[in-house]
């Protein structure tokens, strides 16, 4: 630095104006920087490279989910008996055939259209009723507000995954139900994390600034509260995908979800079980999936947090 | 670097605050910072948190150090105590002589034996510089068997006397109290004798009454210089206020953007400030009897991670001109015990 | 602080009296005519109508919500429709084999998580730290059931050093040895999930600690390593660490059910599939009471932990 310093000024020996233009400009970036938001969110996103490449393969999932049967090689339930079981790199079947002698890579790919609606619309349907419960209970806390709550208190009494599946369990197997099951426990935590957010904003200066000028509890409510609401839940909802697409599957992979023979990838690790000991690749490629589309949704959900945190933003 | 200055003919930045020949110096500094450099290496480039930094304290002086939050000073302390988290800090060069002997380079365990019992420290906000889930004796007590040949029942001896010293009332029953239990005031004089327990040399207090409602921070000052004279202990006080520095300092050296930019006698410095940064100091401070709005530094300091040739202050200075842009100024001797870095003290 | 346990004892009976109301309705749930349903296509009138009876189902619902509460509260829980045995003495042994593959699990996971926590955050970015985040990221992430057939196919099918099912062995001598024999598997795969929670909850609450100013301050007291770390941050980093611990021993109890399906392990789990395969719906209301009623007390019991850990409450 100080060489720099020193031969720099050697050979431009009269450039004080030049310099305080630099100066000048620097400054002026910095304060640019820092007006918008929404930038900052997407710079600091764009540095998290897991993130980033979390959210480009579940961009590709998606797409080869809804371009499954031009994507897919062969048709998922169409067997070939002569290549039962037959592993990985088999002559035009590069993940192998399963038990019947279907084509691995094919059900994977039409199972997503089973596996991945049937836990994302559940999470979605959700965190719209939380964001009602959430904002209601948040912004009028005595009354309908603790109602709300402690009604919901007795969700939390349950581990998770009992609940489900025993709701799941006695309506019966198919994937509405399973839909249903997830909704009824996801709302208890939704709400939560939505009623935290606005209680903390409903106290803040500008709310009861609003208020103060008139402004309807309808209109505070949408125009006030939910945009800063939005993120908390944005980030809980992405990571809860991950695992409810887990659970789903698991659902299915207990025979309490969607039923064989549709391609799913909890059925598909169920039909795997049987044939462990001499095909495991069978059930550990849907699992691995299973797996790596969990990991994507926390990674992004993370990825999501630490974005949006002002704190961590540096 | 050391070459381009010695080419020349100039005092190098190294030299620091070294007394001329001839000065009232006592026999030997008691610490001695010769051109520290601090670093943090980030994703944003390296930042020069301490760029060359060189002071000294001799046994029993107070000396103040003033700037900023973000000119340096308070990592600076943390490179003496061998505190700077690694990674990302690292000292870059530069000693720190602690009665002759160098602390970089010292391992860890060396360090644990000076840490508290020869350099002691205590915090800006007293609130959270306690351990809030045990009781102040545990707390007094562990230092002290830590650091001192003592048994358990003469540590809580040693606790009560310090507690006392620092005019605690009733200090046999407080060693119970959990830090919840105490006010600001209170906490800031357990930490006090928490450090005299242990008897250092150097005491570096770190903004210490910057937290405290302004009767406390009187009667915590009156205490530091009590016990300073008390025990003969030398105090490094980090501090932005110079009606701080002018109730119990010595000398004071102004920091700025990681560099000394002045140092003098509190008299002088007060009196005759010469860098524009310490006259800016000194105007934006708050004086009684005075009416009107405070009169804030405009600006910000500079981006100490990839910092434009020039005088750091070049963008905040009220008497900045052209040739400032262009290198950084040299600390400049100017008179017995008074250095200044600028331009212009180049020029006359 | 015993007043704080006795306020957090009575704020917990209106949970479970909602939780009575969860499960009661459980049998509302039933699609169709419930006791036609329950018993399935074969049954004969006589036999739904006796069903219907006994369940009080031709009754209004706030008799028969009342009439069932009643008879829970007197350690009557019904008859399970399938086997026709009292609910309580089928749950009760399945219980307890549960809590022994929920304790096991529990242990696996503090035993692990608790140290690679403190040095991940000890030593944040080093070597150890990135290799136990990625573990505990894909732990978190890994599905409970894919995980157990992995582990069983590896250590079972493959290496055989480990049985696939059951709990103990037909020809064993059924001592604790040949218990831990059959434990070692169900209990590595569940213990999975809190395993990656717990890791990455310690990491992070003694990061929180570890940049506060009384650590510094120890730290420039001279005050060694051990001290600091093991001592002062660990003892502040504690309280959240009890919470999402106690939270995830209830947990534990829902995430055994993949692993006792699989490995044929006989708990509570085990025995709630069976009773959902067959619509016994007694049995899978006794079950989730069980379940319940242990997961409130749990939570509960880790609550009391973190205020006792609080001098503040404690002193009051």
């Amino acid at each position: 630095m100080a060489e720099t310093t020193v031969t720099a000024s050697q050979s431009e020996p009269s450039n004080g104006l030049v310099r305080r233009r630099e100066w000048e400009a620097r400054e002026a970036q910095a304060v640019r920087q820092a007006e918008s938001s929404l930038r900052l969110f997407w710079i600091a996103l764009q540095r998290d490279k897991l993130a980033m490449a979390s959210a480009l393969f579940l961009t590709v999932v998606v797409i080869m989910t809804i371009f499954a049967p031009v994507v897919a090689p062969y048709d998922p339930y169409e067997a070939d008996p002569a290549l039962r079981l037959q592993g990985f790199g088999t002559e035009g079947h590069i993940l192998g055939l399963d038990g019947q002698g279907r084509d691995i890579l094919s059900r994977l790919i039409y199972g997503a259209r089973v596996s991945l609606p049937i836990a994302l619309a559940p999470v979605i349907v959700a965190t719209a009723i939380s964001l009602l419960l959430g904002l209601i209970a948040g912004f009028y806390r005595r009354g309908i507000g603790e109602f709300i709550m402690r009604v919901l208190d007795v969700f939390y009494a349950f581990p998770t995954v009992m609940l489900a599946i025993a709701i799941a369990g006695i309506l019966g197997p198919g994937m509405p139900n399973v839909m249903l099951s997830i909704i009824v426990v996801l709302i208890p935590f939704i709400t939560r994390v939505v009623y935290t957010a606005t209680m903390t904003i409903a106290e803040e200066e500008f709310i009861q600034a609003a208020r103060a000028c008139g402004a309807s509890d309808l209109r505070i409510i949408l125009h006030d509260v939910l945009p800063n609401v939005l993120s908390p839940v944005i980030v809980y909802g992405t990571t809860t995908m991950g695992l409810q697409t887990v659970f789903a599957a698991g659902l299915s992979f207990l025979g309490l979800g969607v039923q064989p023979p549709i391609a799913d990838w909890g059925i598909m690790t169920a039909e795997g079980r049987s044939v462990l000991g001499i095909a495991p690749h069978v059930s550990a490629v849907p699992g691995v999936m299973l797996l790596l589309v969990a990991l994507a949704f926390n990674l992004l959900g993370d990825g999501l947090r630490d974005a949006l945190d002002p704190r961590l933003r540096q | 670097m050391a070459a381009i200055h010695a080419r020349e003919g100039t005092p190098i930045e190294g030299d620091g605050l070294s007394r001329p020949a001839g000065a009232t110096a006592p026999s030997r500094p008691l610490l001695q910072i010769e051109d520290l450099r601090t670093y943090f290496d980030t994703d944003r480039g390296i930042i020069k948190a301490v760029d060359g930094v060189s002071y000294e304290i001799n046994p029993g002086e107070v000396l103040a150090v003033v700037g900023e939050s973000g000119s340096g000073k308070s990592v600076t302390a943390m490179s003496i105590m061998g505190l700077v988290q690694s990674p990302p800090g690292r000292i870059a060069s530069g000693a720190i002589r602690l009665a002759g002997e160098d602390l970089i380079g010292k391992s860890e365990r060396e360090m644990l034996a000076i840490r508290g019992s020869r350099i002691a420290m205590i915090f800006q906000d007293p609130m959270t510089s306690l351990d809030p889930v045990f009781t102040i004796e545990s707390q007094m007590a562990e230092a002290i068997l830590q650091h001192r040949d003592v048994g358990g029942a003469e540590a809580r001896d040693i606790a009560i006397e310090m507690l006392a010293r620092v005019h605690i009332p009733d200090p046999a029953r407080r060693l119970g109290a959990y830090p919840f239990e105490l006010s600001g005031g209170l906490r800031q004089r357990v930490m006090i004798a928490m450090q005299l327990a242990l008897r250092p040399s150097l005491l570096i207090a770190d903004e210490p009454t910057t937290a405290l409602d302004v009767t406390v921070q009187a009667q915590i000052l009156s205490l530091l210089k009590e016990v300073q004279a008390e025990f003969n202990m030398a105090i490094l006080l980090i501090t932005h206020d110079f009606g701080v520095v002018q109730r119990i300092a010595d000398r004071v050296a102004v920091m700025y953007a990681g560099r000394v930019m002045e140092t003098a006698s509190v008299r002088s410095i007060v009196e005759t400030p010469r860098h524009p940064y310490t006259r800016a100091l000194l105007s934006s401070r708050p004086r009684i009897g005075e009416r009107g709005r405070l009169r804030a530094i405009p600006g910000t300091p500079p981006n100490l991670a990839n910092p434009l040739p020039g005088c750091p202050f070049a963008n905040r200075c009220a008497e900045v001109d052209d040739s400032c842009w262009i290198d950084v100024p040299r600390l400049r001797a100017v008179g017995p015990d008074r250095q200044v870095r600028c331009i212009r003290e180049d020029s006359a | 602080m015993g007043k704080y346990a006795l306020n957090r004892l009575i704020a917990v009976l209106p949970i479970l009296f909602g939780v009575s109301i969860v499960i009661f309705l459980f049998l509302q749930l039933v699609p169709g005519d419930v006791a036609a349903t329950l018993l399935g296509p074969r049954a004969t009138a006589e036999k739904v109508a006796a069903i219907r009876a006994e369940l009080g189902l031709d009754r209004p619902i706030h008799e028969q919500y009342w009439s069932w509460l009643t008879s829970m509260l007197q350690g009557d829980m019904g008859r399970s429709i399938a086997l026709q045995v009292p609910v309580a003495d089928l749950v009760l042994p399945k219980f307890l084999n549960t809590l022994i593959l929920a304790g096991a699990s529990l242990l696996i996971a503090i035993a692990i998580g608790l140290p690679l926590g403190i040095l991940s955050a000890v030593r944040q970015y080093s070597f150890v730290d990135r290799i136990s985040t990625v573990f505990a990221v894909i732990g978190a992430a890994a599905p409970t059931f894919w995980l157990a057939l992995v582990l069983m196919y590896i250590f079972a099918l493959e290496l055989r050093w480990f049985p696939t099912s059951g709990m103990t062995s037909i020809r064993g001598d059924g001592g604790p040895l040949d218990l831990l024999h059959h434990l070692v598997l169900p209990a590595v795969a569940t213990a999975a999930i809190p395993l990656a929670v717990i890791t990455r909850l310690v990491r992070s609450s003694m990061l929180e600690v570890i940049r506060r100013d009384y650590i510094t301050a120890l730290r420039a007291k001279g005050m060694p390593q051990a001290n600091v770390i093991y001592k002062h941050a660990l003892r502040n980093a504690l309280p959240p660490i009890v919470s999402i611990t106690g939270l995830q021993a209830g947990f534990l109890l829902g995430g055994t059910l993949f692993t006792e399906v699989i490995f044929s392990w006989p708990g509570i789990g085990l025995q709630l599939y069976n009773a959902i395969l067959a619509r016994d719906v007694p049995v899978v209301q006794g079950a989730m009471l069980f379940i319940a009623f242990f997961f409130v007390l749990l939570n509960l019991l880790a609550d009391i932990i973190v205020a006792y850990l609080n001098p503040k409450l404690r002193a009051h």
